[in-house]
């Protein structure tokens, strides 16, 4: 990178830092500035409007999970966009950048619909929830304004960043494309940060008293207990749930294409974004974790209610989706194999995976409390079962969970072995080292989960910290070994479009699993603050301040998943419709035609 | 060759096992959780 | 045909993942109900069983204090050997020392309830802070908000779980009625004295969600507009104070609230009946 190219790079890296960050602005603003320091509103429930029947929970919802859903990918997308951009500079290949501008443009159509639904959920708020919406605006103030601006610079990187991609192609001008790439993403970022800031404050409020008069800075609100972790949660989530959609998108191209080299694309594309929702899906757990931790910190009775009380149910269900997902990105690894001749020297380790991948669902989903009748109580001798409910309780779940990441892990390494012959000299004992690495490593996960059977609840909870590092641990050295033990490897070719059609299939879980994950997971945090709409300051007197049961929010969840679907379906369909050119028809004199 | 490779992970697998008992206090302790050598509480 | 065949895929793994959710166990949670409180007159007998009746339901004590560990499980505990052992303890400095006997137990649950920091139990305390900081929320604080008299009541349950004579007060039942009014008052937007004017009294009584005046629409009552021309200023006090005396006609007995004799003053019938003896059409 040249002079020139690097004074663009430390340019826009500066205006990022200056976009990025508007809150500190705001930040400076003194509290003696803050116009009212009224308590928050308490609607009766007759102030609640009511309007042609509309069920206002569930239009709220509706919207805000449509928001989400594509906010989440519309966010990820440029991530790795830019990411492959960068790996195509770096490893001179061309064929990264043409799917780095791929995963742009069948993404061009969702950003207008993403600002549309958001547009649309704010004014269902406004009208159905005016209090609510008058006091969070009391407390975010001019950051709404900021959050306005945001949108129109994302805009406008957006369009730059698209419509450049062939005047900006090579060299220097390469590096200012993925400037504004660069900003793009810190935009997006930064508007994700932001809304998160509403909705975490909703959840474990800040800079307010206890009556709700607000008494601190905007930025003090903003950084309320749970807006970094849910930051976390959700940069990470996003980046697996948009590789999952486009996993979907190039398994259904893949199926449809005929033409060989274009099969081989999609193939690739698949098992790219494949390897994006793992990447994203690795850490989760750890994210997830820390989230809960600070639910517990902030009101150990949020987070009780979380996992012990009424939505403990929720999380056996989350597991069951997990479950899925993790089988589905592990049966299709194990399917890649057959793209390279040396796969079948892996195949027969695939059932002792599949069989550590199913064992740990299993273990995963079971309960603590089981769902029996009072005569079944009376024939089992209690609630729980003697010898299985023991797997219902954290550290029989923490083992399964943990090992089914190692064990995902292997799969992929497997994967990336099959194609690459290491050509060092102590290539034995570096794979020894890997060897034990995983023996090692997967006693001390066991180990870890028994040990937290024998000590007190609160070592039991801290034993689960030195799993996940294990887990950490294990994938960042066996990568290390890989990088050092791959150099000069011998590269054997790999077949890309020799894949099994049921092998897409498994490309297509992924999408629809993560999709009502999310949905899942947005019925949680909502149900989480129980009756309140700021919780503990803002009480919820509408007809609808009940959590629904788990059946009624699963339908609901299906039909906004449904929804989406078309959605994406339609997108897919537009970014295909712009390439489409319709043939000229014959010219009128040669097919000796009369002229009308 | 063959006699190399067993020593190597014998000797890895000490290694990780030190690793690992180190990692699992540290992350204890960070936690305030008090834990001496064998890991148990203190 | 592959649009269709992975469309049908994907919608049977959703139906799956619903067809789950819907066998579970299914709960509804409720906001707690304002209406719990008892109105009228409490025996100690009555107190105690209402208070274990909070213990699982708004004091949600039940969430922590079990058997999984989190807090010292109460219903298992011999009570009276735990509350003797806590007072004994060397660390204890709160204000049960000054007291003796069942008092001691009311003042420590007392303590308990509302500044649970004030003594924690030894390996209950939030991790890191050697036992100084409780992980228990205050109980008269959101979100549980337990009131003066639901505290008595727990602290009533707990000492009779313990074998001793609760030592509370029974609460009288002007205390028990003036809870639930506090208590559902809190719900709507009670001002803290007589409203002052015509409008503002006409919105604290809520006249607008049955009758139609100024617009509302609402249709149980009668049309207020134009009033005037229908009652003498009598009449209007009389259809405000005794609803049933006279119905209009296509309207039916008892829809009226009965008590606004009771819950208004004066003033503020004498600003409403002015109002609506202008309201001619």
């Amino acid at each position: 990178m040249n002079a020139s190219a690097r004074q663009h790079l430390i340019l826009t890296s500066l205006c990022v830092f200056a976009v990025a960050w508007p809150d500190l602005a705001l930040a400076a603003e003194q509290a003696g500035q803050v116009a009212a320091n009224a308590p928050a509103p308490k609607p009766t429930r007759a102030d609640y409007p009511v309007i042609a029947g509309v069920s206002a929970r569930t239009l709220a919802w509706g919207l805000a999970q449509m928001h989400l859903y594509l906010a989440a990918f519309v966010l990820a997308v440029p991530l790795f966009s830019i990411a492959t951009e960068f790996l195509g500079v770096v490893t001179k290949d061309e064929r990264y950048d043409t799917m780095a501008r791929e995963f742009m443009k069948i993404t061009m159509a969702a950003y207008s619909l993403t600002a549309l639904v958001g547009g649309a959920l704010t004014l269902a708020l406004f009208v159905f929830y005016p209090h609510l919406m008058g006091y969070l605006l009391k407390v975010f103030r001019g950051q709404v304004l900021v959050y306005a601006l945001l949108f129109l610079l994302e805009s406008v990187t957006l369009y730059l960043y698209y419509y450049s991609w062939d005047a900006l192609r090579y060299g220097n001008r390469k590096w200012f494309h993925m400037s504004i790439g660069l900003v793009l993403n810190t935009v997006g970022l930064t508007l994700m940060f932001v809304a998160n800031a509403w909705a975490a404050f909703m959840m474990s409020p800040a800079g307010v008293a206890a009556d709700g008069a607000v008494t601190g800075t905007v930025w003090e609100a903003t950084r309320n207990p749970l807006w970094n972790p849910l930051n976390l949660h959700r940069f990470l989530a996003n980046i697996a749930y948009g590789g999952a959609i486009v996993g979907g998108y190039a398994a259904y191209m893949f199926l449809s294409e005929k033409d060989p080299k274009s099969k081989a694309h999609y193939d690739w594309m698949g098992y790219t974004s494949n390897f994006i929702a793992i990447i994203g899906f690795l850490p989760l757990p750890f994210a997830g974790y820390w989230l809960m931790a600070e639910v517990y910190s902030y009101s150990q009775q949020m987070g009780i209610t979380a996992m012990g009380g009424v939505l403990a149910w929720l999380f056996i269900i989350q597991a069951v989706l997990i479950g899925t997902i993790m089988l589905a990105a592990n049966y299709y690894l194990w399917c890649g194999l057959m793209r390279t001749d040396r796969g079948a020297l892996y195949a027969p380790y695939v059932k002792y995976i599949a069989v550590v991948i199913v064992a740990g669902f299993l273990v995963w989903v079971t309960p603590h409390s089981l769902i029996l009748t009072p005569a079944e109580v009376q024939v089992l001798g209690g609630s729980h079962h003697k010898l299985l409910g023991p797997l219902g309780i954290m550290p029989a779940k923490n083992i399964a969970v943990n090992l089914m990441l190692v064990f995902t892990f292997l799969s992929f390494q497997m994967f990336y072995r099959s194609s690459r012959i290491p050509t060092v000299s102590w290539a034995k004992a570096g794979n020894m080292a890997i060897v034990a690495l995983y023996i090692v490593g997967c006693l001390n996960i066991i180990g870890a989960g028994i040990y937290g059977y024998i000590t007190p609840t609160v070592y039991k909870v801290g034993a689960s910290v030195p799993q996940v590092a294990t887990t950490l641990s294990i994938i960042v050295f066996a990568v290390i070994i890989d990088v050092f033990m791959l150099r000069g490897a011998k590269t054997t070719t790999v077949y890309w479009g020799r894949m099994s059609e049921r092998s897409q299939y498994a490309l297509f879980v992924l999408p629809v699993a993560f999709t009502w994950l999310m949905g899942l997971m947005g019925y949680i945090r909502s149900s989480l603050r129980t009756h309140w709409h700021v919780y503990t300051i803002m009480k919820d007197n509408s007809a609808e301040a009940y959590i629904p049961t788990i059946g009624q929010a699963g339908n609901t969840i299906t039909a906004i998943t449904l929804a989406f679907m078309a959605v994406m379906v339609f997108v897919f369909w537009l970014s295909r419709l712009g390439t489409m050119k319709q043939a000229a028809p014959p010219q009128a004199a040669e097919a000796g035609g009369v002229v009308t | 060759m063959l006699a190399n490779r067993w020593i190597v992970l014998a000797a890895a697998l000490v290694f990780w096992t030190v690793y690992f008992h180190t990692i699992d206090r540290l992350v204890m302790n960070a936690q305030g959780l008090p834990v001496g050598i064998d890991l148990m509480p203190k | 045909m592959t649009f269709l065949r992975v469309m049908a895929f994907s919608i049977a793994v959703l139906l799956c993942f619903t067809l789950f959710a819907a066998i579970l166990p299914q709960v509804q949670s409720d906001p707690p109900s304002e209406e719990e409180g008892p109105v009228g007159a409490l025996d100690m007998a009555g107190l105690v069983a209402y208070g274990e009746k909070l213990f699982s339901g708004k004091g949600t004590c039940t969430l922590c204090h079990n058997d999984l560990g989190r807090a010292p499980d109460l219903l298992k505990l011999d009570l009276a050997k735990t509350f003797a052992d806590r007072l004994a303890d060397a660390g204890y400095a709160g204000k049960a020392k000054a007291e003796t006997g069942a008092k001691a137990v009311e003042v420590y649950l007392r303590e308990s309830l509302l500044d649970p920091s004030a003594y924690v139990v030894s390996g209950f305390g939030k991790k890191g802070t050697n036992d100084k900081v409780s992980p228990m929320p205050k109980a008269d604080a959101a979100p549980i908000e337990l009131t003066e008299v639901q505290v008595a009541a727990l602290i009533a349950f707990l000492q009779s779980k313990a074998g001793m004579e609760p030592s509370v007060a029974v609460p009288s039942s002007a205390d028990t009625v003036s809870e639930t009014a506090s208590t559902t008052s809190e719900d709507s937007e009670e001002e803290d004295g007589p409203a002052t004017t015509a409008v503002a009294a006409l919105e604290k009584f809520s006249c607008a969600a049955c009758h139609d005046i100024e617009g509302s629409a609402a249709e149980l009552g009668p049309k207020l507009n134009g009033i005037a021309d229908r009652l003498s200023r009598e009449k209007i006090i009389e259809s405000i104070v005794k609803p049933n005396a006279e119905i209009a006609e296509g309207y039916e007995a008892d829809m009226m609230p009965q008590d606004f004799g009771e819950q208004m003053r004066v003033s503020e019938l004498d600003l409403i009946v002015d109002y609506l003896s202008k309201m001619k059409n």
